[in-house]
């Protein structure tokens, strides 16, 4: 049922995801409202989920079906209901009016980070299949960018989904480079799960007892003079 | 199948802790379950040294002597952990009935946790738990709930768990060399067998990835700023747990992969680890002399001996033996530090090192044990981390670092000074406390926390020795 | 020889008379699709004719880069005219004269001319534009710089005829994400620079919140008709640019007869049309941004070309 060309298709959509992949990453780092960097998140994941179904598909491989599978369930479902129950307010009314770091310069800071990531990664693509070359830059790039994203952000929400983006990152070249068995990826995704809502209550918990979720401006805790 | 067993009886400890309604139920059966597994870990460690690796089901949980080694520290902190965290829950002001419960609760899923990284062959499973023990030690740290506990669990869940998942694209690359090499098995064996074959890029790119991921949950600098926080506001049997042992339990996902990146051309790796390891060992070293809080003290000092380890690491081969060792010396001398803070901290219900002052009038038993811990820690003989300590100053010299050791040497003189000055300050002096007996079972933790310290100090054991080396032979390429 | 000079005249006759058409029907459209009747599709005629009859006053302060400016900003599309396929898809005889990049420094020489003319005199609002068409340009011309070298990354020439024989030739390059990211980040560029929704309300009547009519306040009879006229062209220019050589590269004159050529006006003209629509939609349905929203505007466009060119090398 593959035929050369739908091999040729695929490979070009893959690649159409991975340039949306990415740039969704620099949507997640500019977006200000904690709703729409939600909503940004979510189409993140589902570019995520589509692209292990196209590598399924072009690698025959029903590992990457499950992948999808789980990706779609634990990111793009269960992820942002968890949030939205248990972190209604936070989500609907914040919003982040100033950045650590301002985006005209964060959009500069990302485009750095893109080059310096091919520029790691192109040496170790001779010979590897076009499925590898797009995915495996693509996702140490918006690994990084999310790991920056996670630096730049004051807010509770979009640190905890900064951290999920981050995830994407490194499973988006996961997909491509690697297979792990069915268990590892039930696993890995369900750790998600727990982590988002271990974190979500910890969040409510700021919220109640310390009244805000600016975690950003939280800075009791250091060395130097008394507090 | 008595490895599974091992972070099973946690498990099931912490379900049988939501059954009870009352603590004491709880209390007893967490420290039954310590014990349990401290037993089971050693005796899993001597059937290790008669066969080297004990693999239970192929492919997916068996131990090796460096994850023997891991689990008996484990299980020993763990033990005393448990023991101390009844007298200690017990005493605490505002530990409700409702709430000590819940305390055991996930103290239990946490050991739990901790015990599943040693025992997993698969790279992709050992981080699943990694991600584990930092998402239920969270609301361990934020047990106290005051502002400065939640802020500290929060950089703690948010800054540890970012390093995990930057980590987890270090194991898909090499997961990747393996499927360029065709190799299906997924295992910390065939990594080693197949490193060799992998591009030497593709190993120095997953190696800095899980450097800096998993080292983020190490504490190594630049990436500790969490830690101090986190190992400090943490009620003390968990800081004990924190800084004790959850370091070291992640260092090892390192030290596993020690063998694979030994491959990497030019000593890379080792060269990356003696920088990172006089940064932390340096930068904590100074902070010491700052800190105002005497828990800040000792997290600050698990900063510098993560540093130390890394150092002996970074000399190649003939420092494996001296950095377990640290490692070794470390966890029962770190936990001890805490449990004797802790102590401190029920005495007079401060942290803050200057209003600390002639505690050796009010409480002497936790005002020698701090003193002696603190002592300890800071690498003074006749106590085991000198010990550990002399024998990595003897491979830096052995293998030509002289630099290194005039660095490591310096740094550790300060840290030295640090801990002693705030120390003294603390336990002697005129005092203003009101005089508090220590409960026993936290009196019973000291003593038998103090039993390695002095016995290590002294020599070490035929058989610890015996897995020490094993565990150092794993660490060759 | 004789041929090509007749078909590059061709050339600039099309631009120079359908150009203020395709405005005509881009503004009829947008009122349609507003629910308007709106003005005939022949009132940018109208207008032109009724402002060349028409006296000009020129301000006593003036010099002659205000009576020289309508001329270059009226020039310089028809000189990118003869440097791009408009009706041909074989090269002309100045096609090889300069390259894309040369195409953007003409326009941009043109819009210099107008923005200096527009201080020239002194009045309030004619610096307000001039500064604000340069900060949107400044922030244009790099993502100007990037398409063009994204696109020469993957045809190995900047000359417009190659780039779009290249995609001609290959339908797989063509469908690669690189193609369409740089499309996208082209289109927002060319509603940047020829100021329509969302950076500027070519329809606007208040001048604080002008950006490119402010430049042409000053200007009266022929000269304001020479600056129309040559907004007209310059748009239809980087439409042709971007149809003929980026999205649609059909359509075009493949044989040196004359009726082939003449076709060609048509199928061209369709292609317009369909381009005029889609703008039409995406005016009508944006809103104008603030000033000191368009950086963002143009930063996605910049982040969409910077992603073009990184996912570029893996696809030759």
């Amino acid at each position: 049922m593959s035929t050369p060309f739908l091999d040729h298709i695929l490979t070009n959509i893959n690649s159409l995801l991975g340039a949306l992949f990415l740039l969704s990453a620099f949507v997640l780092m500019v977006a200000r409202q904690v709703q729409g960097f939600l909503r940004g998140f979510v189409r993140q994941s589902l570019l995520l989920a589509l692209s292990a179904l196209v590598l399924g598909w072009l690698q025959q491989s029903p590992e990457l079906v499950i992948v999808a599978l789980i990706t779609l369930a634990a990111k793009t479902l269960i992820i942002p209901n968890l949030l939205v129950r248990t972190l209604q307010p936070q989500i609907r009314s914040r919003r982040e009016v100033d950045f650590v770091v301002n985006t005209p310069v964060s959009l500069l800071v990302a485009i750095g980070i893109s080059v310096l990531s091919y520029f790691f990664v192109v040496p170790l693509l001779a010979g590897a299949s076009p499925s590898v070359s797009v995915n495996l830059p693509v996702g140490l790039d918006v690994l990084l960018i999310g790991v920056y994203t996670l630096a730049i952000r004051r807010e509770a929400v979009p640190q905890v989904l900064a951290i999920m983006a981050i995830d994407n990152g490194a499973f988006y070249a996961g997909i491509a480079i690697t297979s792990s068995s069915a268990i590892v990826e039930l696993a890995a995704g369900l750790e998600g799960v727990i982590v988002v809502l271990v974190v979500a209550i910890l969040t409510r918990t700021l919220a109640e007892n310390v009244g805000t979720t600016q975690v950003g401006a939280m800075a009791t805790l250091k060395e130097g003079d008394k507090p | 199948m008595m490895v599974a067993a091992i972070p099973v009886i946690p498990l099931l400890a912490a379900l049988a802790v939501l059954l009870f309604r009352h603590p004491t139920p709880a209390r007893l059966i967490t420290a039954a379950g310590g014990l349990a597994t401290l037993l089971l870990s050693i005796d899993l460690a001597q059937q290790v040294t008669h066969r080297v690796d004990l693999v239970v089901l192929p492919g997916w949980v068996g131990v090796n002597g460096l994850s023997a080694l891991i689990l008996v520290l484990q299980g020993f902190v763990a033990m005393t952990a448990t023991i101390y965290s009844w007298g200690y829950m017990k005493h605490q002001a505002r530990a409700g009935e409702a709430r000590e419960r819940r305390y055991y609760l996930n103290l239990n899923l946490f050991l739990s946790s901790l015990f599943l990284v040693p025992i997993f062959l698969q790279p992709a499973l050992t981080w699943v738990a990694v991600e584990l023990t930092t998402v239920l030690s969270v609301f361990l740290v934020s047990f106290d709930s005051t502002p400065q506990a939640l802020e500290a669990a929060w950089k703690y869940a948010i800054i540890t768990i970012m390093g995990a998942t930057v980590a987890v694209l270090g194991i898909f690359l090499l997961l990747w060399g393996l499927s360029l090499a065709h190799v299906a098995v997924q295992t910390w064996a065939s990594l080693k067998a197949t490193a060799p074959l992998m591009p030497p890029l593709l190993l120095k790119l997953a190696f800095v990835l899980i450097l800096i991921g998993f080292g983020t949950k190490v504490g190594i600098v630049p990436m500790h700023t969490w830690l101090p926080d986190a190992h400090s506001q943490a009620p003390s049997s968990v800081c004990a747990l924190l800084s004790g042992i959850e370091v070291s339990t992640i260092l090892y996902v390192i030290m596993r992969l020690w063998p694979v990146f030994a491959w990497i051309p030019g000593s890379f790796a080792q060269h990356w680890a003696l920088a990172f390891g006089l940064l932390s060992v340096g930068v904590a070293a100074f902070l010491m002399i700052q800190v105002h809080d005497f828990k800040r003290l000792f997290a600050f000092s698990t900063v510098e001996q993560m540093g130390i380890v890394l150092v002996a690491l970074g000399l190649g081969p003939a420092g494996g033996y001296a950095s377990l060792y640290q490692v070794l010396t470390h966890a029962v001398t770190k936990s001890l530090a805490f449990y004797s803070a802790g102590a401190v901290l029920l005495t007079t219900g401060t942290r803050d090192i200057a209003s600390v002052k002639g505690l050796i009038r009010v409480s002497p038993v936790s005002a020698m044990s701090l003193l002696f811990s603190g002592l300890a820690i800071a690498g003074a003989p006749p106590f085991a981390i000198f010990l550990s300590e002399l024998s990595i100053f003897r491979s830096t010299w052995q293998t030509g670092h002289i630099l290194v050791l005039v660095l490591l040497l310096g740094f550790l003189t300060v840290a030295f000074l640090g801990v002693l000055l705030k120390v003294n300050r603390m336990v002697f002096g005129q005092s203003h406390h009101r005089p508090v007996s220590l409960p026993l079972t936290i009196r019973f933790a000291l003593l038998v926390g103090w039993l390695p310290v002095l016995v290590f100090g002294v020599y070490l054991p035929r058989p610890m020795h015996h897995l020490l080396t094993l565990a150092a032979l794993t660490l060759r390429r | 020889m004789a041929a090509d000079v007749a078909y590059n005249l061709c050339q600039i006759l099309v631009v120079l008379l359908l150009s203020p058409l395709v405005r005509g029907i881009l503004t009829r459209m947008q009122e349609r699709i507003q629910a308007k009747r709106g003005p005939s599709i022949w009132q940018p005629y109208y207008d032109l004719w009724k402002l060349f009859h028409k006296d000009e006053v020129v301000s006593n302060e003036a010099t002659w880069i205000f009576r020289f400016a309508p001329y270059a900003y009226f020039v310089a599309p028809l000189l990118v005219t003869v440097l791009i396929p408009v009706l041909t898809d074989y090269p002309l005889f100045m096609a090889f004269m300069g390259d894309m990049v040369a195409a953007g420094f003409i326009l941009s020489m043109g819009s210099f001319f107008l923005s200096l003319a527009a201080i020239d005199t002194g009045n309030v609002y004619g610096p307000m534009g001039a500064s604000r068409t340069r900060m949107v340009s400044s922030l244009v011309e790099p993502i100007f710089m990037i398409v063009f070298f994204s696109v020469s990354f993957a045809a190995n020439s900047t000359i417009p005829y190659v780039v779009q024989a290249h995609w001609v030739s290959s339908s797989r390059q063509f469908f690669s994400p690189t193609h369409l990211l740089i499309i996208t980040a082209f289109v927002m560029i060319i509603l940047a620079e020829t100021g329509r929704i969302p950076v500027d309300n070519p329809g606007g009547h208040f001048e604080l919140a002008m950006i490119d009519e402010a430049k042409s306040l000053e200007f009266s009879g022929p000269s304001l008709a020479l600056i129309k006229w040559g907004g007209y062209m310059k748009f239809m220019v980087l439409s042709l640019v971007l149809l003929n050589v980026l999205v649609t590269p059909w359509g075009l004159a493949t044989h040196t007869q004359f009726l082939d050529v003449v076709a060609s006006v048509f199928r061209v003209g369709a292609k317009l049309l369909a381009f005029v629509m889609v703008v039409a939609v995406i005016e009508t349905s944006l809103a104008k941004l603030r000033l000191y929203r368009i950086q963002d505007f143009l930063g996605v466009a910049f982040v969409t070309a910077v992603v073009a060119m990184i996912v570029q090398p893996f696809h030759l």
